[in-house]
């Protein structure tokens, strides 16, 4: 009954004798009185599985049930970080201008059956309002919701800029808001696109093109959601391929500053892409 | 309602049935039916492997009452639910997964039944949840990856006891979507026979579940191999008596 290991567990703190039954046990205070014995980790694997079968009784299953639940529902609270705050917002703001757009469109072809001649959107709520007053209520209602989505999608905006600004300030002030956010929801989060390689942030977005060009040998696509870019997007097309090439590389330097807590350097990096 | 050759498992009109661990819930819309004062759950076998591996008469499922079981790839938890009413109060299941959007209502499963405990993890790193668990009598596994073996091989060297069970249901296409279904298959039997698994039963389970393989393995020591012990697969091999309940 000589104690000769220590294991730390979920459901509490064990001390095996050399046969691997239960000479103590108790919450992690007790691991002062027994800090000379061997502690039972990764290295050693069959120690490891014979303390496990050691607790494998009926009388634990409560102890592991109730901790692992505690255990599990922290592990899930934690999903809510900037990062999936990010992805959901984006998320958030592509829909409101889907349906926003759905909805111009209708109220352009309502509008027309007052007034042919007029088909841009933008005078279609001064007509509404000189259309005959009982048939245009509905167009105004519907005219009304689209100014409220549209102010819905600013205040969408605005907190979207404020997470990043806080995440990722690197990022967004070499990519914009919206690319950033694209990026990061593509990658998957901050962490991982801080260790992807900039030629992999180069073409994110097109992974399509990318797989069939190392299936089919097809021609290497030049440029993912990076095509988003103002200054790829002012490139003449011989040079979008070096353009993107260059932006991928600061943005990469730039979601490393980020994810590893580093000063400020953003202006530097846009200075570096607006001279180009 | 006929008891079936497997443990926990009852058969009426060819359909396949647990008795409801819950009487009263039924967590996936499957339908409830109640004789005398018992309540049993239909198991789905376009759902289920386990109970496509039964419709296909496999020899073992591999499971039994009381047991202690580690389900890798546990996913919203149909088929973990249906292993819950098999091993009853007594067992107690581990369900490994590690996608968040499943993973909701696997959590939700284990808050209503007592014998679910959730591990939110990635069973391609066994050693990452070895302080949250125990060791176990049968390892289920279901994930789709290409490694599918190898997570195996990791998960039943650490946790399985000797003389227990591995269950592997086979996704062949995740290994090669391009060769033929039963090849595969059995390259991944020949592979576990290499690693010192002897292989109790293994069938396919077209049409129900197309291109899968439901694999049902054990592994003794060699020492133990000279004097055949009285092992679970021995015991389980016993046809239980059949008849109207």
């Amino acid at each position: 009954m000589q104690p000769a290991y220590y294991f730390a567990h979920t459901i509490g703190h064990f001390v095996f004798d050399e046969n691997f039954a239960i000479v103590d046990n108790g919450t992690e205070k007790i691991h002062k009185k027994y800090a000379n014995l061997i502690e039972i980790n990764e290295q050693n694997i069959s120690a490891y599985k014979k303390a496990l079968l050691a607790l494998k009784s009926s009388h634990y299953h409560n102890l592991l049930y109730e901790q692992n639940i505690v255990a599990t529902k922290s592990a899930l609270r934690s999903i809510a970080n900037d990062d999936n705050f990010i992805i959901q917002t984006l998320a958030s703001i592509d829909d409101i201008s889907k349906v926003r757009d759905i909805f111009v469109h209708r109220l352009g072809e309502w509008c027309s059956l007052f007034n042919p001649e007029i088909t841009k959107s933008k005078e279609l709520f001064s007509l509404a309002l000189t259309a005959d007053a009982k048939d245009a209520a509905p167009l105004n209602k519907l005219s009304d919701h689209i100014n409220q989505l549209s102010v819905l999608r600013e205040k969408q905006f605005g907190y979207l800029k404020q997470v990043m600004d806080k995440h990722c300030p690197n990022v967004a002030a070499v990519a914009g808001y919206e690319l950033g956010a694209h990026l990061i929801e593509l990658g998957g989060s901050l962490e991982k696109l801080s260790k992807m390689a900039s030629s992999q942030i180069q073409v994110l977005g097109a992974e399509k093109a990318f797989f069939r060009h190392i299936l089919h040998n097809t021609p290497l696509p030049k440029h993912g959601i990076i095509a988003l870019h103002y200054a790829v997007k002012k490139a003449t097309d011989d040079k979008k391929g070096k353009v993107s090439g260059i932006i991928a590389e600061k943005l990469s330097i730039a979601a490393k500053v980020d994810y590893f807590k580093g000063d400020y350097i953003g202006d530097k990096l846009r200075k570096d892409v607006e001279t180009l | 309602m006929r008891k079936t050759n497997y443990p926990g498992v009852y058969e009426n009109e060819q359909k396949y049935y647990t008795k409801n661990l819950m009487p009263g819930t039924a967590l996936f819309g499957e339908s409830l039916l109640k004789l005398d004062t018992i309540e049993y759950r239909n198991i789905d076998p376009t759902r289920s492997k386990l109970a496509a591996a039964v419709k296909k008469k496999i020899k073992v499922t591999g499971i039994c009452e009381g047991d202690t079981v580690l389900y890798l790839g546990a996913s919203h938890g149909y088929t973990l639910s249906f292993i819950s009413d098999i091993i009853g109060q007594k067992g107690i299941i581990f369900a490994v997964d590690t996608a968040y959007k499943v993973f909701r209502s696997l959590f939700h499963v284990s808050n209503e039944r007592h014998n679910v405990v959730p591990i939110y993890a990635d069973a391609a790193h066994p050693v990452t949840y070895a302080r949250s668990i125990c060791a176990v009598d049968v390892v289920y596994q279901d994930v789709a990856q290409k490694n599918q073996v190898d997570i195996f091989d990791a998960n039943f060297s650490l946790y399985v006891k000797d003389s227990g069970i591995g269950v592997l249901v086979v996704k062949t296409r995740c290994i090669d979507a391009a060769a033929a279904p039963q090849k595969v298959a059995d390259e991944v039997k020949k592979t576990l026979r290499a690693k010192g698994y002897t292989l109790i039963d293994a069938k396919n389970l077209d049409p129900d579940e197309r291109d899968h393989a439901y694999i049902v393995v054990s592994r003794t020591e060699q020492k133990e191999e000279k004097k055949p012990s009285r092992t679970r697969t021995a015991r389980v091999e016993v046809p239980h008596k059949s008849g109207q309940e």
